[in-house]
């Protein structure tokens, strides 16, 4: 797997030979290169041009530069700061050790959000130029032996963390410092330092990355039994089974308090004059003053409810007791220490049972709250004391609605969050109304508590949830150090700074808010993509053998990587959301179609607010299914069928036709055998020859009876034999000539008789000869009958009939006509000379008789 | 003698503590050979980029990934040599100098 990336490469031959040491761009845009060798350089594009204004000519190795705020370069040199404003006019200004500087060497410098900047010094530690002031203060040199300074990073507002070759140390513009313990696996030295946008502190130690998570910060104080936390001031108090101590946050020392009274200390409260009152198992209520370190000592004695207390808060100059026994209220006027103090029992004050109260939370609208073993949530306003009964909207609700709460915290818009014994919690509207509720599947939470940044935490055993003021939830578990912690029920504290304070039974957890939490979302990265043509964000559109995709992600989410995953859809493809770990989606053989790829990343399984990556695409249809293509082809497909059908229209009006012929020439045939005029003319003349030649007449009633014979037999036919048609022919001319005698005279070439022909055919050539011309002693009549393998020919002269008896309908030559059009690509041939009219027939040989 | 029970008391009595971070070993980067990591940096995407002694990676919390460079028309490079500096740049580029050589190189 690789990263991509396209490059512009400029080579700077005049810069070889020194180490570039910086890359800055001016408000204008302008690149400068700072070196360590040859001093400062102006890139304007195309030409490396070095900067020489007055000293600045002079300096030759710079270790760092940067831009700050209002435009001016700062050099890092051997020499202290120089500060160089370009353009015109141009000016420079130094920061050397006369000007409050620690050591002339400055390897580092970096630019703090709020313009200061932060200096690293050769082997003095940090600095720090204020902007507001123009001064720089010196922070807290460092020893030698920690190594020179690496690197610089700026923290949190108003904090910057330097990395030496052997430590890290923290820096707050106050001046304070803190040298952060180093894991013992990083054995190389500190290569570089990284404070991310999450808040998370990276460190390269050899090719090994370490990170922390700085809203972590843990404590080891040395006592077990840790069971309250209270602040005020520098001191955190720490009340545990074998009494009070007290952390100090700038001498970081611990010291024991009341080590003479023998206190196992449940719970503890800062009232607003700092007072500490204390709670204890079985010894009744302390109120310890930490300035005059003197106490005071209250029992059932005194009118507690109960000498075991397990929770305390309070308002002003009152303050409540959740104990095993009940509730208590004790309020005082000016100095609790004077006596004057009011103790009043819940129990007899408003008839409540002698029960566990497990936690008191005296909320900042004034309203007091209370939860109760197995008797539910109990709220305390205006002198009034009353069950606080909750609204389920669903059965999941109701199911969860705790009788036993065990931790209550304030929310935002004055809504009340508890948490129950199944883990459950509920965030409580003003009426009782349940806005949110989480399933305790999770653990039994030992405390709700808010932070300063409106953050709601919910602490269980090897993990926080911290849900922000937007709604958006986080889980800190093994990736930030959690894994062992196992918090003390309800020993949280926030101090004044907003920060929050959790008890382990021998560690305290410091949680630091990090204000900047628009960055709670997983940041969505597009890896690769196939085709290519997704990469950019437009819509895009993938040729129909494009539609195989293929695309790659990951998710950022530094504070627990491994907690990311992933759901993806392919709108227009799936259903439902496809939910994974992997980091990659593929889809092939996509229909045409429009598509929406959207691919969603959480670090808690919650993808409501989740950032996602988009792609639009349209898989264009092939070619086949395009519109043109489609209506060309529809197009296609009806002139096919048109012409299919007119050609098929037209051969069976063919047919039809030909059939008509058929039957006309039928009707033709039927008719000449029938003919009265060549009845009649062949019976004269049989009647002339029975008188004159018995025999001839015998012979001719033969060829007539023959001829008529030919007739019936091939009427019916496509095609006869043409020696039987001649046959015919001859029967017929036989009959003609007993007629006409030598005024007919047929002449015959027969080269070749064999091949098909139409029936009658021939005799109708010789009829229609007969027909329309003169036969007679003056003009006798000659017709050619030849005969080759091609063709029989049948001509006369043109010897017209003046008034013809017989009127030529033309019917007989055109039906032959037609008829061999049907039979034959080989037309008739029609020959009408001035004086010669000549058929020619062709002899067909391949077309068999239908 | 005051003094010296004042002073075993307060011994006894108090002691220094430390604050810590937990700090989180993310995977060994093993890939080319590295063995140094000279710079992180995370840019506007939030991407964490290393330079190291053979080249630039970047890191999504998971797994590294060599970025390849395209040099103009030269060849593909595998790596970069050394890389001394790296700064954010402007357009979502980043800019990364290396010794004698300044690349400007477009973040993913």
């Amino acid at each position: 797997m690789s990263a991509h990336g396209n490059g512009k490469h400029i080579v700077a031959d005049s810069l070889r030979g020194s180490l570039i040491s910086g890359l800055l761009f001016n408000d204008a845009d302008q690149l400068f290169i700072t070196t360590y060798g040859k001093g400062i350089w102006k890139y304007d594009g195309d030409t490396f041009k070095r900067v020489g204004f007055r000293e600045l000519a002079q300096i030759d190795d710079i270790y760092d530069a940067l831009f700050d705020l209002q435009g001016r370069m700062w050099l890092a040199t051997d020499n202290g700061i120089w500060i160089y404003q370009p353009g015109a006019p141009e000016s420079l200004s130094h920061i050397g050790q006369d000007q409050g500087l620690p050591d002339e060497i400055v390897t580092q410098l970096e630019l703090a959000v709020n313009g200061d900047i932060w200096i690293g010094l050769y082997d003095h530690g940090m600095a720090c130029y204020t902007i507001d002031r123009d001064t720089v203060v010196s922070l807290r040199s460092l020893q030698t032996s920690i190594g020179n300074v690496i690197g610089l990073c700026k923290g949190r507002p108003g904090e910057g963390w330097m990395a030496t070759e052997k430590s890290i140390v923290r820096y707050n513009q106050d001046g304070s410092s803190k040298e952060i313990k180093l894991p013992s696996e990083m054995k190389d030295r500190v290569g570089s330092l990284l404070y991310d946008i999450s808040g998370n502190l990276w460190v390269a130690n050899g090719n090994k990355i370490f990170v922390a998570n700085t809203r972590f910060e843990f404590t080891e104080p040395g006592i077990s039994g840790i069971q309250a936390l209270a602040v005020s001031n520098n001191q955190i108090w720490l009340g545990c089974e074998s009494g009070l101590y007290g952390m100090d946050q700038q001498h970081r020392q611990i010291n024991r308090y009341l080590a003479n009274e023998k206190m196992n200390i449940l719970s503890m409260y800062t009232d607003d004059a700092g007072m500490l009152w204390i709670g204890t198992f079985g010894q009744g209520l302390y109120c310890f003053d930490p300035r005059t370190k003197r106490h005071l000592h209250l029992t059932e004695k005194n009118g507690l409810s109960n000498n075991s207390i397990l929770n305390i808060d309070g308002h002003g100059e009152t303050i409540w007791l959740a104990t095993l026994g009940g509730i208590s209220e004790i309020s005082w006027k000016g100095n609790p220490f004077n006596n004057d103090i009011s103790i009043t029992g819940f129990n007899d004050k408003f008839d409540f049972p002698e029960v566990y109260v497990y936690d008191v939370f005296a909320g900042p609208d004034g309203r007091v709250w209370f939860g109760t073993d197995g008797k539910g949530l109990y709220v305390y306003e205006n002198g009034q004391f009353r069950f606080f009964e909750t609204k389920a909207d669903t059965i999941a609700q109701t199911d969860d609605q705790p009788k036993t709460i065990y931790s209550i915290a304030a929310g935002q818009n004055n809504t009340i969050w508890i948490s129950g014994v199944k883990g459950q919690i509920l965030q409580l509207g003003e009426s009782g109304e349940i806005l949110d509720h989480f399933q305790g599947n999770q653990g039994l939470i030992k405390s709700l508590v808010l932070s300063g940044a409106n953050e709601m935490l919910m602490i269980r055993e090897a993990g926080i949830h911290v849900m922000n003021r937007f709604g958006q939830s986080n889980l800190y578990a093994e990736s930030s150090g959690l894994n062992s912690f196992t918090p003390t029920i309800n020993a949280t504290v926030q101090d004044k700074d907003g920060s929050v304070w959790i008890a382990d039974t021998d560690k305290i957890l410091h949680y630091i808010p990090f204000r900047e939490d628009t960055h709670q979302q997983v940041r969505m990265h597009l890896l690769s993509i196939s085709p290519t043509s997704l990469l950019n964000e437009q819509f895009a559109l993938l040729k129909a053998d494009s539609n195989f995709i293929n695309i790659r992600y990951t998710g950022l989410w530094y504070q627990d990587p491994a907690s990311v995953s992933y759901r993806y859809r392919l709108i227009g493809h799936d259903q439902n959301w496809i939910y994974t770990q992997d980091l990659g989606a593929v889809y092939s053989n996509l229909s045409p179609g429009q598509y929406t790829f959207i691919v969603e990343g959480s670090h808690n399984e919650d993808f409501s607010n989740a950032q996602s990556l988009t792609r639009q695409f349209v898989v264009s249809p092939p070619f086949y299914l395009r519109w043109w293509f489609i209506t060309g082809t529809c197009l296609l497909i009806t002139w096919i069928a048109y012409t299919y059908i007119t050609a098929r229209i037209k051969r069976i009006n063919k047919l039809h036709e030909l059939e008509k012929e058929k039957t006309m020439l039928q009707l033709h045939a039927i008719q000449a055998q029938v003919n009265p005029h060549f009845l009649f003319n062949s019976f004269n003349t049989l009647a002339g020859i029975i008188e004159e030649n018995q025999e001839a007449a015998v012979d001719y009633v033969d060829q007539l009876s023959g001829f008529f014979r030919g007739v019936l037999t091939h009427r019916n036919a496509e095609l006869i034999r043409l020696e039987e048609e001649l046959e015919m022919v001859r029967n017929y001319i036989y009959i003609l000539q007993k007629r006409y005698g030598n005024n007919l005279r047929i002449h015959e070439n027969i080269a070749h008789a064999a091949g098909w022909i139409a029936p009658l055919s021939i005799q109708l050539l010789v009829e229609n000869a007969i027909k329309h011309n003169i036969v007679s002693a003056e003009k006798p009549l000659s017709i050619s009958i030849v005969v080759d393998q091609e063709w029989v020919a049948v001509s006369n002269p043109i010897q017209p009939k003046i008034n013809a008896s017989t009127e030529s309908t033309g019917f007989g030559l055109s039906s032959l006509v037609a008829r061999y059009g049907y039979l034959t690509d080989r037309k008739i041939e029609i020959r009408k000379e001035e004086n010669t009219f000549a058929v020619r027939i062709p002899i067909l040989y391949n077309d068999k008789p239908v | 003698m005051k003094i010296f029970w004042l002073l075993l008391l307060s011994f006894t009595c108090s002691h220094v503590f430390s604050q810590d971070f937990y700090f989180r070993k993310e995977p060994p980067l093993v890939v080319e050979d590295v063995r140094q990591i000279n710079i992180i940096f995370q840019a506007e995407d939030q991407m964490i980029w290393l330079g190291t002694d053979k080249g630039v990676f970047w890191y999504d919390g998971r797994r590294y990934r060599q970025s390849y460079v395209l040099i103009s028309n030269w060849q593909r490079l595998p790596a970069l040599p050394k890389v001394a500096k790296v700064r954010s740049g402007r357009d979502m580029k980043m800019d990364i100098c290396i010794r004698c050589l300044l690349m400007v190189m477009v973040s993913i």
